[in-house]
């Protein structure tokens, strides 16, 4: 009969429907800048900086000094090194100063090394303005935490505030759920030395420096078991204005002004709490709260990488913390006796906290009859020791109608009907012990909206708890989690209550049906909606993935660069005489000279007193170090020849270049001096002399090269070489 | 697949895509030789660094022998000096045949491209070409195909896909610097000059008597040093304060004229000229880019040097010190998109 009534309401529900739609996709195309908006852009710096940590920031480039502005300048102990770790390596390293022109990247962290020479903790940043996370229970403090930063962890760095007996790769890799095979893939840069280096076994026992970064392999991260991550900081950015702009930037630095309320998956977006009541919040203000995993959220707690999430907008004295877990204990209410304890609006605030259940006064022993609502409301909040994750936190509220269950005996003030896992408060509006709560098992915190108070039509009190009777109110409770967030639903006025009754009942009452067939409608599609932009919201920011074509992501440098070692199989063989020949020094090691010059004077080596035979004597002077008279016994006249040969075939670079080393060559301030070894004695070739600052220390033993440059010279090789073995007066 | 190859006088690099991620290899372009004693293998051995033998030495190549140069107060040997294959030292060349191969993955398929980009550190092309062909037969005998692609080229698709790759890339290497002309794509015109960051270093330790001692007493040209100065500059460019900056900046301003005059003369002559109608940018890459106001300086220069196209802008790569390799390995998959997209 209802259905046959109802028929000529379908028309009107497939036009609601579809103005719903299209409704909806006007305000995601005009209202919601989500799916337009960008990635978020996040930048990372760690060391010597006033507050360092990674901060989104509205704009896709930054130049390095603006950034370092902004996040509060150097320290007193920063140099003005700053290594660039982009894509997972350490590929630019520059020079901070206001006309530095580098630009700094999204997802770029910057590593600004101390002067100091130890890097065991970092001494001179804010530890109050510092935006790194700290970590761990001990070892906080200025002085004795470390710096940590993580790259190719998740999809941006992080940067984290550790103890020092926890900054260690094993631990590390052991906190965020990795087997310890991972240990192996992490590349660590330490402030000691910039290269990276993969971990050996010993490594990963060691504490790491402040201002180390471990960069992750993500081919090999399990990243289902990663716990969540310290959330960047939200910041809003202003190019500096006296910023050089000699040469044009090929980027616009323009502020984008959709700014990504959302900095990380772990939050979302709820209203912000009014001064008194949740349902007071102005509308368009927006706060991030902590949303509970449903992978980890109860090993948050005991995991030194996760954050503790912010309280919520509950405004009671004492707000239980995140985690806690204590079970539950909802007491049997009495018998009200006192009116005034019925309409406590702001105690029956329900609080979006984790882990708060009860959302109404519900201890009414004895005991605590005459204790204020807010008080009732934090004790009974606490969570279940014994409790588990949320199986779905992203579900939409929806007013559930569950037959009244009456609670135990009013004179027991004892009596617990909790049961361990789950606990839920139904609204009993027919006992007039009972006060009717919404019942709302765990259920996520969802945006949904809520009817002020004075859209009540019977002006009761902003609860939904709102008894019925008031002189008799009661509550029963269900199984609910201790540790869900718990939000209310929408409370069902009168007319809605008689709505759903009606349809529940399959009433014939006409009017009564369409108005709950659209009322079903209506809170159907609102959650709908409210569900996609929640999902929407909680989707975790992964790794931009790669397009079809890998060409367009080439180009458009979306593909991360992963540094894998050279790959040389077993011990290589070579063939030939090295060339020692070096007329300068290259090594471009970044270390001091060690000193100018070595004062300890070498020994001339004692003279030969052995003559030996000629054909053996050329083919050891080849040896660079020393002479050695068994060795030139033992050596053959091919020797020679080879010498020989090796020495014409050097070209007239070279010769110039072994002319320097080996024949004492100096060219300085013009002068050209060449000292000949085998007579000992030194030729001036300009008028302008520089002495030799070591002249007399100089060996005169003969070099190898020596030999050959007599060669090219066209004398006697085997004559050079006899004088060189024995010394200038005992030619023969 | 498809892999590039930058090999510059100071350092090698290799960039290929595999999956989603591009794999990079690099090593320094340089060995240093150690007397083959028991107790050096076994310092060796226990710090996992690898070695090679030759006779009675033992060679150290890579990043290793930059280490233990210093640590042995040796000398790191470059294995490209100047930018030239050594003709006179054959353990260099296989020193650098290795170091080649330690670059190389094998190939998934035989004769797969490989663009590379060789040292160029002589004026005339037969000496380039025979470096060229150097790197190509050793690139060969990995399995790949050889392709030479300019480092100029090979700025501009790394940089300027904004501009359809239309512009000037500009590339300053240790031993040699050149300027490419692209309009879409293609490569008009190529200026290429036999001055580096060495020839900065060098005539700065030459001319600011820059010395140091050898632990066997020589005194040498202190080119680290000059290096060094020459990072930790401060100031500018354009108006240098101090003594030292003028020189530098001299040197700095002697090194970009050239360029560009040498650009200016050759890019006058190129064919497709008048087809760049519009300012095009101009993007440079290389490690002498990397001191404080050369950007200003650049463009102060290019104010002063008639070039036959129109510059909007100058700026610096955002592919750091891959730009030149990243800009190859686009050029490989632009050559290998018609072979997938048939397939």
């Amino acid at each position: 009969m209802f259905l046959r009534r109802s028929v000529w309401l379908l028309p009107l529900v497939v036009w609601l429907c579809a103005t719903w739609n299209d409704a909806a996709n006007a305000q995601n195309l005009v209202n919601l800048p989500n799916r337009q908006q960008p990635a978020p852009k996040y930048y990372g710096v760690i060391g010597e900086v006033m507050r360092p940590g990674v901060y989104q920031l509205p704009v896709s480039q930054i130049t390095l000094y603006d950034f370092i502005q902004h996040v509060g300048g150097l320290t007193e102990d920063a140099t003005s090194n700053i290594r660039v770790i982009r894509r997972g390596r350490v590929g630019l390293q520059t020079y901070y100063s206001e006309n530095t022109r580098m630009d700094v990247l999204p997802n770029d962290l910057l590593v600004v090394d101390s002067k100091n020479a130890s890097f065991s903790s970092v001494q001179n940043f804010d530890p109050e303005r510092s935006r790194t996370h700290r970590t761990g229970g001990q070892g906080r403090g200025k002085g004795q935490s470390v710096q940590i930063a993580f790259v190719n962890l998740i999809h941006r760095p992080v940067v984290v505030e550790m103890s020092r007996n926890q900054a260690k790769v094993a631990t590390i890799v052991k906190d965020l759920g990795q087997i310890p095979e991972v240990r192996s893939a992490i590349k660590v840069i330490s402030p000691r030395n910039v290269r990276s280096q993969p971990q050996n076994k010993n490594d990963a026992e060691k504490s790491l420096d402040s201002g180390t970064v471990l960069i992750f392999n993500p081919t090999v991260l399990n990243n289902a078991v990663i716990p969540p991550m310290p959330p960047a900081t939200v910041d809003s950015f202003m190019p500096s204005a006296n910023r050089p702009r000699n040469v044009q930037p090929h980027r616009s630095n323009a502020i984008d002004p959709r700014v990504a309320a959302i900095p990380y998956p772990n939050h979302q977006t709820v209203p912000a709490p009014g001064p008194n009541s949740y349902s007071a919040m102005p509308p368009g203000r927006v706060r991030l709260v902590p949303h509970p995993s449903p992978n980890n959220s109860i090993a948050a707690p005991n995991n030194r990488m996760t954050t503790p999430p912010n309280v919520g907008p509950y405004n009671g004295n004492t707000v239980p913390p995140y985690g806690v877990n204590t079970p539950p204990t909802i007491h049997a209410p009495a018998p009200r006796t006192n009116p005034e304890a019925q309409e406590t609006p702001r105690s029956a605030e329900p609080s979006i906290l984790p882990g708060s259940v009860a959302a109404t006064p519900i201890r009414t022993d004895d005991s605590s009859n005459n204790e204020t609502a807010e008080e009732s409301t934090a004790t009974d909040s606490e969570p279940s020791a014994n409790s588990t994750p949320v199986a779905d936190t992203t579900t939409p509220v929806v007013p559930r109608v569950d037959p009244p269950v009456t609670a135990p005996a009013a004179n027991d003030a004892n009596a617990v009907v909790a049961t361990p896992n789950t606990t839920a408060i139904t609204p009993t509006p027919a006992s007039p012990a009972a006060v009717p709560v919404s019942p709302v098992p765990s259920v996520a915190v969802t945006p949904v909206a809520r009817p002020q108070p004075s859209e009540s039509p019977n002006g009761q009190a902003p609860i939904y708890s709102a008894p019925q009777n008031p002189a008799a109110p009661s509550i029963t409770a269900q199984t609910t989690n201790a540790t869900t967030a718990i939000a209310l639903a929408p409370p069902s006025t009168p007319t809605e209550a008689k709505a759903e009754n009606s349809a529940a009942n399959g009433s014939n009452n006409v009017p009564g049906g369409w108005i709950a067939l659209l009322a079903i409608v209506a809170c159907g599609f609102a959650g709908t909606i409210a569900w996609s932009i929640a999902k929407q919201d909680n989707t975790p920011v992964e790794r931009p993935k790669p397009p079809r074509f890998y060409l367009d992501a080439l180009i458009g440098d979306q593909l991360a660069v992963v540094e894998e070692r050279p790959n040389r199989d077993g011990v290589l063989q070579f063939h030939g005489a090295p060339n020692k020949v070096a007329p300068r020094r290259i090594d471009l090691s970044d270390h001091d000279i060690p000193r100018p010059h070595f004062a300890v004077p070498q020994t001339t080596p004692a003279p030969v007193e052995q003559s030996v035979p000629i054909e053996n004597t050329v083919a050891s002077v080849a040896a660079p170090e020393k002479i050695d008279l068994e060795q030139l016994k033992n050596t053959q006249a091919a020797g020679l020849v080879k010498l020989a040969k090796a020495a014409r075939d050097n070209s007239e670079e070279q010769q110039v270049s072994s002319e320097k080393k080996t024949g004492r060559t100096i060219r300085f301030d013009g002068a050209h001096k060449t000292e000949d070894l085998l007579s000992g004695q030194t030729q001036q070739h300009s008028d302008s002399q520089t002495p030799a600052p070591h002249a007399s220390t100089r060996r005169s033993r003969p070099r190898a090269n020596s030999v050959m440059q007599a060669t090219e010279d066209g004398s006697s090789l085997l004559d050079r070489a006899l004088s060189v073995v024995q010394p200038e007066g005992r030619k023969s | 697949m498809s892999i590039a190859l930058d090999l510059g006088t100071f350092r090698f690099r290799s960039l290929r895509r595999i999956g989603e991620n591009l794999l990079s290899r690099q090593d320094r372009a340089g060995y240093c030789v150690l007397p083959a004693l028991a107790s050096y293998e076994q310092l060796l051995r226990n710090g996992g660094v690898e070695f090679a033998r030759c006779d009675d030495s033992l060679i150290l190549m890579g990043e290793g022998s930059d280490d233990f140069a210093a640590l042995f107060q040796l000398d790191f040997i470059p294995v490209v000096p100047n930018g030239s294959i050594p003709t006179n030292d054959p353990l260099s060349r296989q020193v650098l045949a290795a170091i080649v191969d330690a670059m190389l993955p094998d190939p998934v398929a035989p004769g797969e491209t490989c663009y590379v980009t060789p040292p160029s550190g002589s004026e005339h092309s037969e000496e380039r070409k025979t470096t060229e062909e150097f790197f190509g037969r050793l690139i060969r005998l990995r399995g790949f195909t050889p392709k030479v692609m300019p480092a100029g080229m090979a700025v501009v698709l790394a940089d300027l896909v904004d501009t359809g790759f239309t512009g000037i890339g500009m590339s300053f290497g240790a031993s040699s610097c050149d300027a490419v002309l692209a309009w879409r794509g293609v490569e008009v015109a190529t200026a290429h000059i036999a001055k580096g960051g060495n020839w900065i270093d060098h005539t700065l330790a030459n001319e600011s008597d820059r010395y140091i001692w050898s632990p066997s007493g020589e005194r040498l040209l202190d080119v680290e040093g000059a290096a060094k100065s020459k990072v930790d500059f401060r100031g500018s460019l354009l108006e240098p304060s101090a003594r030292s900056d003028q020189l530098l900046a001299t040197l700095y301003r002697d090194l970009i004229a050239t360029l560009l005059q040498k650009a200016a003369r050759d890019f006058s002559v190129a064919p497709r000229l008048n087809e760049i109608r519009r300012p095009i940018p101009v993007v440079c890459a290389g490690g002498p880019t990397q001191i404080d106001g050369f950007l200003d300086l650049l463009a102060s220069a290019l104010t002063s040097v008639a070039l036959p196209v129109e510059v909007n802008e100058v700026r610096h790569t955002a592919s750091g010190d891959f730009a030149v390799a990243r800009g190859s390995l686009i050029a490989a998959e632009l050559e290998l998109q018609p072979q997938r997209q048939a397939a």
